[in-house]
């Protein structure tokens, strides 16, 4: 019974993340790159969470905040799980050779954290939105390839896929009859990495790598710990912990719905 | 990292002349790119990994300065876990019910976390709010003390770090033990030796565990392996002079034989866990 309530709430939970992003611009009090306040104003009802030392509005700064960081998060977890699964099935599919190398490209994601290879390439790149999802989404898939391979080796024996080999279908036609046997493998695998890139997204920004003008939760993190009053007065009350608040909720009931869809 | 001709134009404009002509002289970049290879082993080889932009110093000097530091956290982090996660996990999958579910799925919600996160909201209530633990550092600067008063000096530095470490590697670990050790009890000579009314402790340590040690050893690096970059950031955020507040400075420095030479050394890292781990279960259980 409590675990049902767990997963609702977590739908919603997620549910209502998504559709803040998507109509964050009408419920934001003000224009999230208007820095025209009184910079460091404590928390009134003008401004709900405050302005920054900049004198941006903060409530509005998170409020957008949620719109990239969401969309970071599902781009790069929707080209990681494909690129994953579509590995895992060449994997079954030609055998051999291109399984020996994918196992061991994973092999080496295991060997050298994925996130500092991630950080690497993402220095080397140009800050950008469309950089940092393809630097998530390329270097996080070892992880779907790994556990989709296990049950695309066992799918592949079933007949009609067999029957699918046997008429020489090509890869395509494989992972469509496939489709049916991977898919709950596959959504869970989606929501795990839709967290994982949420966490890579702020931990880069955490960094200082990324867009440095794209509002996200990782970025109001960083500029929130730049700033030398943060810890004195009490401004990291509303200035640092609310987006930390967000990133942990979003991973949270990510992570929770992961856990029920494994499960069934 | 190769060079081309077109990036080295770009650092030129950047760089002091000195540290640009190193820059050159270590990658050849004028060179093809068989023989830029060629060059960049034989300089791994002799342990040369270039000379960083920012430090104006030998990589590998630079590293071996502060991997010290790394290399105490993760050990003393990864015993303490492993320590406390194979009791507790060996003890809940014996007791069996909801206990260790529960405990379970709350785990599964910490680890989801990212460790930078758990690791300011440690630093702002034990550093700032109950002024507890230092908020930095591993030792206290311009200390001249003895060696007693320096050890105990650094280890309350490594006390706060030391936690948040544990409470993310501690995880996996239990699930590990929970899971095998859950798998080994139905064993039938495990059931066996219930009916022979052997005692718990006996049927706890000489059935259960003995027999699932094997399996937990050999899973037990990747958690190595996973740890070091949790123990990256951790040292980030309390500026902890190991290998990863060096990372935050090449990131944002973008001083790349530095960041290279990380890479390297963490790949490295993980190649020599895995010889000590193969070693260790060759040793343990000839099977595997």
């Amino acid at each position: 019974m409590s675990k049902k309530i767990a997963n609702k709430a977590a739908w919603a939970i997620v549910i209502t993340m998504l559709s803040v992003g998507a109509f964050y611009p009408f419920i934001s009090p003000y224009n999230a790159a208007d820095f025209s306040f009184r910079p460091l104003m404590d928390p009134s009802t003008a401004h709900l969470l405050g302005t920054d030392e900049m004198g941006h509005d903060l409530l509005s700064m998170l409020l957008a905040g949620f719109r990239i960081t969401l969309t970071i998060a599902l781009a790069a977890a929707l080209i990681s799980t494909f690129i994953g699964t579509v590995l895992a099935v060449a994997c079954a599919y030609y055998k051999n050779w291109v399984d020996t190398v994918i196992v061991k490209l994973t092999e080496l994601f295991i060997i050298v954290p994925e996130i500092v290879v991630l950080l690497f390439f993402a220095v080397l790149a140009k800050p950008g939105v469309y950089n940092t999802i393809l630097a998530i989404a390329l270097f996080s898939w070892s992880k779907v390839a790994r556990i989709i391979r296990a049950k695309s080796i066992t799918a592949i024996e079933k007949e009609k896929i067999q029957y699918t080999l046997l008429l020489k279908g090509s890869i395509w036609h494989v992972l469509i009859k496939m489709w049916r046997e991977l898919y709950p493998a596959v959504a869970t695998m989606f929501i795990f990495q839709c967290s994982k890139a949420a966490v890579y997204e702020s931990t880069l920004a955490f960094f200082g790598i990324g867009d440095p003008l794209a509002i996200t939760w990782g970025r109001m993190i960083r500029t929130a710990l730049n700033y030398e009053g943060i810890f004195t007065g009490g401004a990291y009350l509303w200035y640092l912990l609310p987006p930390i608040a967000c990133v942990c909720i979003f991973v949270v009931a990510l992570s929770v719905l992961a856990y029920d869809f494994e499960r069934e | 990292m190769f060079v081309s001709a077109s990036d080295l134009h770009v650092l030129n404009t950047v760089l002091p002349e000195e540290t640009f002509n190193s820059f050159k002289e270590y990658y050849a970049p004028e060179k093809p790119v068989a023989e830029q290879l060629a060059i960049y082993i034989k300089n791994l080889v002799r342990f040369d990994l270039g000379s960083s932009f920012y430090y104006k110093m030998p990589v590998a000097e630079i590293i071996a300065g502060r991997i010290g530091w790394t290399l105490l956290l993760s050990f003393v982090s990864i015993s303490i876990s492993a320590l406390l996660g194979i009791p507790m996990g060996l003890n809940a999958a014996r007791r069996g019910g909801r206990g260790g579910k529960y405990l379970l799925s709350c785990f599964m919600a910490l680890q989801s976390l990212p460790v930078f996160v758990l690791a300011i909201v440690f630093q702002l209530l034990f550093c700032f709010k109950f002024h507890i633990f230092p908020s930095g550092g591993a030792y206290t600067l311009g200390m001249n003390a003895n060696i007693i008063d320096l050890s105990v000096d650094v280890v309350k530095h490594s006390v706060l770090p030391v936690i948040i470490l544990v409470l993310v590697e501690l995880p996996p670990i239990f699930s590990l033990t929970y899971n095998v050790c859950a798998r080994t009890k139905e064993e039938p000579y495990v059931e066996m030796a219930r009916y022979f009314n052997l005692s718990d402790r006996l049927i706890k340590f000489k059935y259960v565990l003995k027999n699932s040690l094997p399996e937990i050893l050999s899973k037990m690096n990747i958690q190595f392996l996973y740890a070091i970059s949790g123990i990256l950031f951790v040292e980030v955020v309390f500026s902890y002079p190991g290998i990863g507040t060096l990372l935050k400075v090449a990131a944002s420095s973008r001083d790349y034989p530095l960041l290279q030479g990380i890479l390297l050394i963490t790949g490295f890292y993980g190649v020599v866990i895995n010889l000590i781990f193969e070693l260790i279960i060759k040793k343990v259980n000839p099977r595997f």
